[in-house]
């Protein structure tokens, strides 16, 4: 499993799992675009680079996915897969696949505000990472 | 469920949670026994405790009866910090800073409006943008946002969306003073700049309501409110302006914290001092934020007053559409309170809290002075609102503070589990209630039975006399992003 939704009452949570790092990140991804629209009416036919920092994992996973949203919402784009091209301890370098919004063929299910850092902590299981992540709503 | 959090009861609306381990203060609930069991079943009160480890925190870390589980700060939570010792922090009074609710009244009655009714809503639904991501018809320039940061409302007046009198009947005439560009994100300026003058989604709505009962003739008529008279509710905030400056800040205030050596339960209570640099940057942002949501809600109602002229074929003084009043529900506030017999400059963070002055305080508009100040309390899309007064008791027990709102109980994958094979609008509609909406899904996620019953919410707040109840509000129409 890539991700499921949690219970929270007011905003909505998802637990992401990945067996590495950068496939917690390209998960948390997908999730998120998920949860805005049916992504599989999305198309690949344009990239985006997407570049994040953060002084610890739990930041670098918060400012990666604020980007992707950033570019979501200013560029009006939607996206449905996702590269990680490089990750290391402080930086993200990733590509977002995906193309404009059009709205007869996009519905954008949720508004998502922000990526929040509530009770945020990326956890070391026996065979694989996973990490709830909250978002406003 | 929380049912290993000790409550110690003060009286039959109030319940407090002593203080223990790193908390500063204990934690205050209002709330009915009934109503407790269903704030047991998050982890709100948690939260409660959270906040109450916050440096500078006075008397309590309190909770309304609508508290519901947030992220950081309980939703229905009020903080008050000491100005020279204390924090302020984001996450405290939200993403959607100064997210709030307006209220205009009409000269109109439900037999008239009912007739046209189904045109109205399609004339408030088409000229209010709403939805995921909704444009508007303005885009803001440097200069315009330049304007908004230092005006608010105002600047909306001065160009024709308003009146001036409208600035008598907002929290502080409309204007936040303080706000300062430079403490702002290009990508703030750029989330923002196509937003002003829409609704957004989510929780957010327009409302034509009818009065339905009176339960203080004095303050009702001071508040031009009268049985059977047309209403028009506004529930929406700062948009992505807000959003953005929400999170720059939070990271700012993480770094901070990592420096100074704060630590804290949750990540999301991020907080600087108020006297440090991020903490004053982030009052210059979060001002001009504010100032960002009145002139937003100021546009909606202006639009709102252009749609009752054309469908009903009449002008401003037959519509008599006046502002009652807009209250912020996510908000810092710099207020004088009273803490062991002494008077102090707090801030008080409000996080889904109305602020609630009583009669003759100085910052209750003088149109209003005489009576207290307004307090609405919007409920679910098929069941009541409420209007509402300050007290005496809320600037002693509360900082001044009352509930925002019905408060969910349901989350939004369980609501639209359970709603899957209904047709929420044609129930709606047999209620005598019409919905227009731009997402299925979120009136689904909206239902009523997502909520607790603002009914009860504000039962609670009047017997624990931290607001009295004035009029109540039962909707007729609605628009939903």
């Amino acid at each position: 499993m890539k991700y499921e939704i949690i219970d929270h009452t007011a905003d909505v949570c998802i637990r992401v799992y990945g067996k590495s790092i950068e496939e917690l990140f390209k998960n948390a991804a997908t999730a998120m675009m998920e949860l805005i629209t049916d992504t599989g009416k999305v198309e690949t036919s344009q990239a985006v680079e997407i570049k994040a920092e953060g002084e610890t994992p739990e930041e670098l996973l918060v400012h990666w996915l604020e980007e992707i949203l950033y570019t979501h919402q200013v560029k009006k784009m939607v996206f449905k897969d996702f590269e990680i091209i490089n990750l290391s301890k402080n930086q993200i370098v990733g590509k977002a696949l995906g193309e404009n919004i059009d709205p007869d063929k996009h519905d954008l299910h949720h508004d998502i505000k922000a990526v929040t850092y509530h009770n945020l902590r990326i956890e070391n299981l026996n065979d694989k990472l996973k990490v709830d992540i909250v978002f406003d709503i | 469920m929380q049912e290993d959090i000790k409550l110690v009861k003060i009286h039959d609306y109030l319940w407090e949670i002593p203080k223990k381990g790193g908390m500063r203060v204990p934690g205050r609930i209002y709330a009915s026994e009934k109503m407790l069991k269903v704030i047991k079943e998050d982890k709100s009160l948690e939260q409660v405790i959270n906040v109450a480890h916050l440096p500078g925190i006075q008397k309590y870390s309190i909770a309304m009866p609508d508290i519901h589980w947030g992220y950081g700060f309980p939703i229905g939570g009020i903080a008050a910090m000491d100005i020279d010792e204390g924090v302020i922090s984001p996450g405290g009074v939200g993403y959607d800073i100064n997210c709030g609710v307006r209220l205009m009244r009409t000269n109109l009655t439900e037999e008239e409006v009912r007739p046209k009714l189904r045109e109205l809503v399609a004339e408030l639904f088409n000229r209010v943008p709403s939805g995921v991501g909704a444009s508007g018809k303005i885009k803001l320039s440097r200069n315009d946002y330049k304007e908004i940061i230092e005006k608010g409302a105002r600047w909306a007046i001065e160009r024709g969306w308003g009146e001036s009198e409208d600035l008598e009947r907002i929290e502080d005439h409309g204007t936040f003073p303080g706000g300062d560009p430079d403490a702002i994100s290009a990508r703030a300026f750029e989330r923002g700049s196509d937003e002003i003058g829409t609704l957004g989604s989510g929780n957010h709505f327009l409302e034509v309501d009818v009065v339905e009962q009176i339960y203080n003739p004095t303050i009702a008529d001071a508040f031009g409110l009268f049985k059977g008279q047309v209403c028009v509710l506004i529930h929406c905030g700062s948009r992505g302006f807000g959003h953005q400056i929400c999170s720059d800040y939070i990271d700012k205030m993480l770094s901070y914290m990592r420096r100074e050596g704060i630590n804290l339960p949750d990540k999301q209570l991020a907080c600087a001092h108020i006297k440090s640099k991020e903490g004053r940057d982030y009052l210059a942002a979060f001002a001009a934020a504010v100032n960002y949501a009145w002139t937003n809600r100021q546009i909606i109602m202006a639009s709102a007053r252009e749609a009752f002229y054309k469908v009903f074929g009449i002008g401003p003084k037959d519509l008599g559409g006046e502002l009652v009043y807009d209250v912020s529900h996510n908000i810092a506030k710099f207020e004088e309170h009273k803490v062991n017999g002494q008077i102090k400059k707090l801030c008080v963070h409000r996080k889904g809290a109305t602020r609630a002055f009583p009669k003759g305080h100085p910052l209750v508009p003088e149109v209003y002075r005489d009576v207290g100040q307004p307090v609405l309390i919007p409920g679910d899309m098929g069941r009541a609102s409420f209007v509402l007064v300050g007290t005496e008791a809320a600037l002693e027990e509360t900082f001044g503070s009352s509930c925002h709102g019905a408060g969910r109980v349901l989350s939004r994958s369980k609501a639209i589990k359970s709603g899957r094979d209904r047709d929420l609008f044609k129930e709606l509609e047999e209620k005598g209630i019409i919905v227009m909406a731009k997402g299925k899904k979120t009136v689904l996620e909206e239902m009523p039975e997502a909520y607790k019953d603002a009914e009860e919410v504000c039962d609670i707040v009047h017997n624990a006399g931290i607001a009295k109840k004035v009029a109540k509000l039962r909707p007729i129409g609605v628009v939903k992003g």
